[in-house]
């Protein structure tokens, strides 16, 4: 009898989770796209935050960094490959540009910050980097509705725990609202609070 | 019991160095034989490398060199006779001027500013009265690299948004130009060169 009950048990709580995104990113708070795909642009108000927050070169504007943060003031992408009309994989001419300013050039790509929006692929590359860097507490906070501040993403910047970049925003500010709004923003009845996203980048 | 203990000692000695700025150190150039160790030497390279407590060399706040260009496909010249103005997270600012080889520093003994920083460009005449007129402005905010260089290295590319530059500027004094008459700027690190951890 007890080992039915667990059974039924176990397939109630397994029919109530959440559905993670077939992206391969995992539990992430953003939604999908016709095609199933992360919906790359609402994550742009969010992006401008990290971005002018965390994304200079001098920190996780940084190859070096777990956590990376790609974008118009600081680190560029740049695909290293793409496929052709035939689906076979290619190197991308942006690839070359990485290695031979001159390719970069003669095709116009972006060669540095400042000097060019931040593209999608950019935004995809962050999404993938924060969601990536603890799936398990992702998960828990984007969709099970667990403080927002269970994250490294919100723990290091208000200083909750050690950070190298000191404390970067305050409890209650309009980034730590930005931020938090959108960690909870695919949960029933939440939204991300794009207004304190757009405000927060007023202030230098 | 001493003659065990001095090993271990030179051992922990020895493991208290920087790999990663030693690298940094070892990737630059050598002094050029006409321009020993001052305030025209070494343009373009980030500075606070040496000019550090760890680098031996009398610690900097901030220092960098100003460029006429930052496009790749131009030659950029060293740019004097411009201001930087640094402004620090606590309200406090201060100036440095671009001497005619481009380098501009702040002593961190003279100053030790609370990061994260902004900063601005300014010209005009920096001891004259007239006020000085902003002509560019950062972006984004020095987050904690003293360096400009530690950044803006070199060349622009997906690393970097190449040197810290006023577009449209040509070198203030002539003489600056003249070959021989500032070292050779450094152009950052070989573009060819495998990109460590890069994709």
């Amino acid at each position: 009898m007890k080992r039915l009950l667990s059974l039924v048990s176990l397939l109630v709580a397994s029919a109530s989770c959440v559905e993670v995104p077939p992206s391969g990113v995992g539990a992430c708070p953003v939604p999908l796209d016709d095609d199933g795909n992360l919906d790359v642009a609402s994550f742009a108000p969010v992006s401008g935050v990290l971005e002018q927050r965390c994304g200079s070169l001098d920190c996780h504007g940084s190859l070096g960094r777990p956590m990376r943060v790609y974008g118009y003031s600081g680190l560029r992408f740049v695909p290293t490959y793409s496929f052709d009309d035939a689906g076979q994989i290619k190197l991308a001419a942006e690839a070359t540009a990485y290695v031979d300013p001159t390719v970069a050039v003669a095709n116009d790509f972006y060669p540095g910050g400042g000097s060019a929006k931040t593209t999608e692929a950019e935004m995809d590359q962050t999404l993938r980097s924060i969601c990536g860097m603890q799936p398990e507490i992702m998960r828990q906070v984007a969709l099970e509705g667990a403080e927002p501040e269970k994250l490294l993403l919100l723990s290091k910047p208000l200083m909750l725990e050690r950070h190298k970049g000191w404390k970067v925003f305050e409890r209650g500010s309009l980034d730590h609202r930005c931020i938090s709004t959108w960690l909870h923003s695919q949960l029933p009845g939440k939204k991300l609070d794009a207004t304190a996203c757009e405000k927060a980048l007023e202030s230098p | 019991m001493r003659a065990r203990s001095l090993p271990l000692l030179l051992l922990a000695l020895a493991a208290c160095g920087d790999p990663y700025r030693d690298r940094l150190i070892d990737g630059l150039p050598d002094e050029e034989p006409n321009f020993q160790p001052g305030e025209l030497h070494r343009p373009g390279q980030p500075c606070l490398a040496c000019h550090s407590s760890y680098g031996g060399a009398p610690p900097f706040a901030v220092a960098g060199t100003l460029f006429t260009t930052a496009k790749l496909d131009e030659l950029p010249a060293m740019l004097g006779g411009f201001t930087v103005r640094v402004h620090d997270s606590e309200g406090r600012s201060r100036d440095a001027v671009s001497n005619a080889c481009g380098n501009f520093f702040v002593r961190r003994d003279d100053w030790d500013p609370a990061f994260p920083l902004l900063v601005e460009i300014l010209s005009g005449d920096p001891t004259g009265t007239a006020p000085l007129v902003p002509v560019s402005a950062m972006d984004s905010r020095i987050a904690r690299e003293g360096a400009c260089a530690g950044c803006h290295i070199g060349r622009p590319s997906p690393l970097s948004p190449g040197f810290v530059s006023i577009p449209g500027t040509s070198p203030s004094s002539p003489e600056a130009s003249l070959p021989g008459a500032c070292p050779t700027p450094w152009l950052g690190p070989d573009p060819r060169a495998p990109i460590q951890g890069a994709k």
